[in-house]
């Protein structure tokens, strides 16, 4: 193992290379995300649900009217739970790097601590997974030979688009959400290079900087949304 | 620098593997710990809540039904109240017709048994008189 960049802490282990920053953010997010929803639900109760596990429940039905507005009604728990996880993982990870990141400063700067999404990795990884799973489940429902058919649908001269749609829906999907975090932290960090440049501009800074930082929590917020809604449109195309 | 370049952008395979693996592991592990019980509470719930609404529309029903028979019984009861004072004013009437009369006999029958001391009594108030 051998720090080989210094931008990204990258190390290369199996021949893979692994970027630790991205690990180490993103297992936080998953570790936060699955505390909040066990936690939350650890005495659940039928009758008289308390705050927290209403907060969850809070959170279950709004995933799930997003899936029947765009599917219909349906008890798909797998779908059901891969939209809640998306929407609570994207939206703790979105809002990770609002606060502050952490930067070591050697030879050259290195990134520890920022939003996972903010990196194309996290967010492509997410958009192929998915796009992965709407093909997975059209063969599983339909059969092969309709989900080979469908890409000649409506005519067969579309199948070039066709088959450029399920990459460009992948590529905007990914890199929608990683645009909207890198923009917004890229702002973020400019704005906090502003303490180097004396304290008068600091204070001038500041204002913009809170203002920034409530955007960001609103773009997060938005774009953790748009993610799942795009997702369970993407699969319930395939349903039909 | 990462495994493969695509249009000149480094792509660093191991961390996508990592992040694959890391929501899989999250999602299933939610979906074990997490919605298979809430979905449970959820589905229960709305299931009471139906059930008890059904309950409470047979409740009215039910309520409603009791509400028309207590009526008939109360207009029923009426009746039977408005016929028993009829009755009962007939048969007061009748009494106290026939206690007048019981009184008017035995007033006559005492002011004929008391015309002789009427007589025997006539001479002390004719002593006043006279006095």
């Amino acid at each position: 193992m051998d720090i080989i960049e210094h931008t990204r802490p990258q190390v290369v282990w199996l021949g893979l290379t692994f970027d630790l920053s991205i690990i180490l953010t993103s297992t936080a997010a998953a570790a936060i995300v699955f505390l909040i929803a066990y936690l939350t639900t650890r005495n659940p109760s039928v009758h008289v649900p308390k705050k927290a596990q209403n907060f969850m429940e809070w959170i279950i039905e709004f995933v799930k009217d997003i899936m029947n507005s765009s599917m219909g009604a349906s008890n798909n728990l797998f779908v059901l739970s891969t939209g809640v996880t998306l929407m609570m993982y994207l939206f703790i990870a979105n809002f990770m790097g609002i606060p502050f990141s952490i930067v070591t400063v050697e030879e050259q700067p290195v990134t520890w601590w920022k939003s996972p999404t903010a990196d194309a990795h996290v967010t492509m990884t997410l958009a192929i997974m998915i796009i992965i799973y709407t093909h997975f489940i059209d063969i599983r429902t339909n059969g092969l030979k309709h989900y080979l058919l469908s890409f000649f649908k409506p005519f067969a001269a579309l199948f070039p688009i066709n088959l450029i749609e399920q990459f460009s829906t992948t590529l905007t999907l990914g890199l929608r959400l990683f645009g909207n975090i890198y923009a917004g932290e890229v702002m973020l960090a400019l704005l906090a290079s502003a303490v180097t440049h004396g304290i008068v501009n600091a204070f001038l800074a500041a204002v913009p900087m809170l203002i920034w930082q409530a955007f960001c929590l609103f773009i997060g917020a938005i774009q953790a949304y748009i993610f799942v809604t795009l997702t369970m449109v993407y699969i319930s195309h395939r349903l039909i | 620098m990462g495994d493969i370049t695509l249009l000149g952008l480094p792509i660093s395979l191991g961390t996508m593997i990592y992040q694959a693996c890391l929501f899989t592991i999250l999602t299933f592990a939610l979906k074990k710990f997490v919605f298979k019980k809430m979905v449970g509470i959820l589905d229960m719930r709305k299931q009471n809540i139906e059930n008890q609404l059904k309950l409470t529309e047979q409740n009215n029903l039910v309520a409603e039904q009791n509400l028309l028979a207590s009526e008939t019984i109360l207009k029923q009861a009426r009746m039977d109240a408005r016929e028993m004072r009829k009755y009962s004013e007939n048969e007061a009437k009748l009494i106290i017709q026939s206690a007048k009369e019981e009184a008017k006999h035995l007033a006559r029958e005492s002011a004929e048994r008391a015309y002789p001391s009427q007589n025997l009594s006539f001479p002390q108030t004719e002593k006043y008189k006279g006095a």
